[in-house]
């Protein structure tokens, strides 16, 4: 009886211990401060093999060249560059343009891909991923989350809604002054699958086909890409 | 008046002994150390460039043991295993023994417990040398001992203050 009593004192002791540094660990996190600007980038995201429509995602059997977008207060603040064929896309806070090589000053900001936010934590960010073809972007998919549920860190936001192509995205959120001081980043890995909303297509998106207006803003996006890039050609010669 | 006196150290041993245990649950999940990476001049172009290879990294001494198992390194695992918790929680089971009046270290368990406890604190050796290596990095790298380590000596302490007050109940 004594020896039973010695094992379950040592082993609830230790247990007990074990499970307060865990919910230490937990409430020790820091939150989401409404007071607090914050860093946001996209990390990566995993698509699903197949379009919501069961069908490939290309005709060709090829991956979709997936580009994400983070939206704020209806204001798009980042785009990604785009990850050809792939079904899992890994993307850096920094990306250099061709154009910033061709400059002879760069400042380290400049290359930043990151979207800054001061929000409440009721206020959605909106996330959306597409597949960028050479005329259209189709919609593979686009989830809103409220501020309130990211936490500095890594925030990886899980869908399991079969009319979403979407199934995780990664977004690293760090306040602001993290980056500027140039403090590493915060370690903590958050895995969020409550208060997720998937968002329906627009009306006017056609999800498995052409789409005129979008194809219309990526000439002209290219159009002033080519455009500024000879007009800094020449302006350097 | 020795039996109040006798009386008065035991509730002080049995104390102290649940204080090191609930300690030593804690150091098992509390971050032992954090690692912040550096690279001297170039420490803010690579997080700028390379975040994620320059991030800060914190280690508890379950994570450290399960990232050496599923590293590779099942051997390094299994002694720290060993030493750090199948060592500590058997001594803390003599003590517990002796502490409600059943005298364990007559026992086969309690023999190898006494044979082995001046390898108990392997861990402190263990945990020494890791933080004497990663301090010998170069370029600035910075080791924060955090509460974990903390924790863990409170445990080693009160384990050994215990064991002294319930020495004379052995002896």
């Amino acid at each position: 009886m004594k020896l039973l009593t010695a094992i379950l004192t040592t082993i609830i002791l230790i247990v007990g211990g074990f499970l307060a540094s865990r919910l230490l660990i937990e409430k020790m996190a820091p939150k989401w401060e409404p007071n607090e600007t914050y860093a946001i980038w996209i990390e990566g995201t995993e698509v699903s093999p197949t379009n919501p429509q069961g069908n490939q995602w290309h005709q060709d059997g090829t991956a979709p060249n997936l580009v994400a977008t983070l939206t704020w207060r209806n204001n798009m603040l980042l785009e990604t560059p785009e990850a050809s064929n792939a079904l899992i896309a890994k993307w850096e806070r920094t990306s250099i343009k061709l154009q910033d090589l061709m400059k002879t000053e760069v400042a380290p900001n400049a290359l930043e891909k990151v979207a800054r936010v001061h929000a409440e934590p009721s206020e959605l960010l909106a996330l959306e991923v597409r597949d960028r073809g050479i005329l259209s972007a189709k919609w593979i998919g686009a989830v809103t989350v409220p501020c309130g549920k990211l936490k500095p860190g890594q925030n990886t936001l899980l869908i399991n809604d079969p009319k979403c192509g979407l199934r995780s995205i990664t977004l690293q959120v760090v306040p602001s002054g993290t980056l500027e001081k140039g403090h590493p980043l915060p370690e903590r890995i958050n895995q969020i699958t409550n208060g997720i909303t998937v968002m329906t297509p627009p009306p006017a998106e056609d999800t498995t086909g052409f789409n005129s207006s979008t194809a219309g803003k990526v000439i002209q996006q290219g159009v002033k890409a080519i455009s500024d890039f000879l007009g800094k050609s020449s302006t350097n010669n | 008046m020795s039996l109040e006196l006798k009386g008065s150290s035991l509730s002080m041993a049995r104390f102290s002994l649940a204080v090191a245990c609930f300690c030593f649950g804690l150091a098992l999940g509390l971050p032992v150390f954090s690692l912040t990476p550096g690279v001297g001049e170039l420490t803010g172009w690579l997080r700028l460039l390379k975040p994620d290879q320059m991030a800060t990294t914190t280690q508890s001494l379950l994570g450290g043991i399960r990232l050496l198992w599923v590293d590779g390194n099942p051997f390094l695992a299994c002694i720290l295993i060993t030493f750090c918790l199948i060592l500590p929680i058997s001594k803390f089971l003599i003590l517990w023994g002796e502490a409600y009046g059943m005298p364990l270290s007559g026992s086969i368990w309690g023999r190898f417990c006494r044979a082995t406890a001046p390898y108990a604190m392997v861990e402190v050796f263990v945990l020494a040398l890791l933080v004497m290596v990663v301090k010998g990095l170069p370029g600035g790298s910075l080791i924060v001992i955090q509460t974990g380590a903390w924790c863990f000596t409170g445990s080693v302490l009160l384990s050994l203050f215990a064991a002294q007050l319930l020495k004379p109940r052995r002896d």
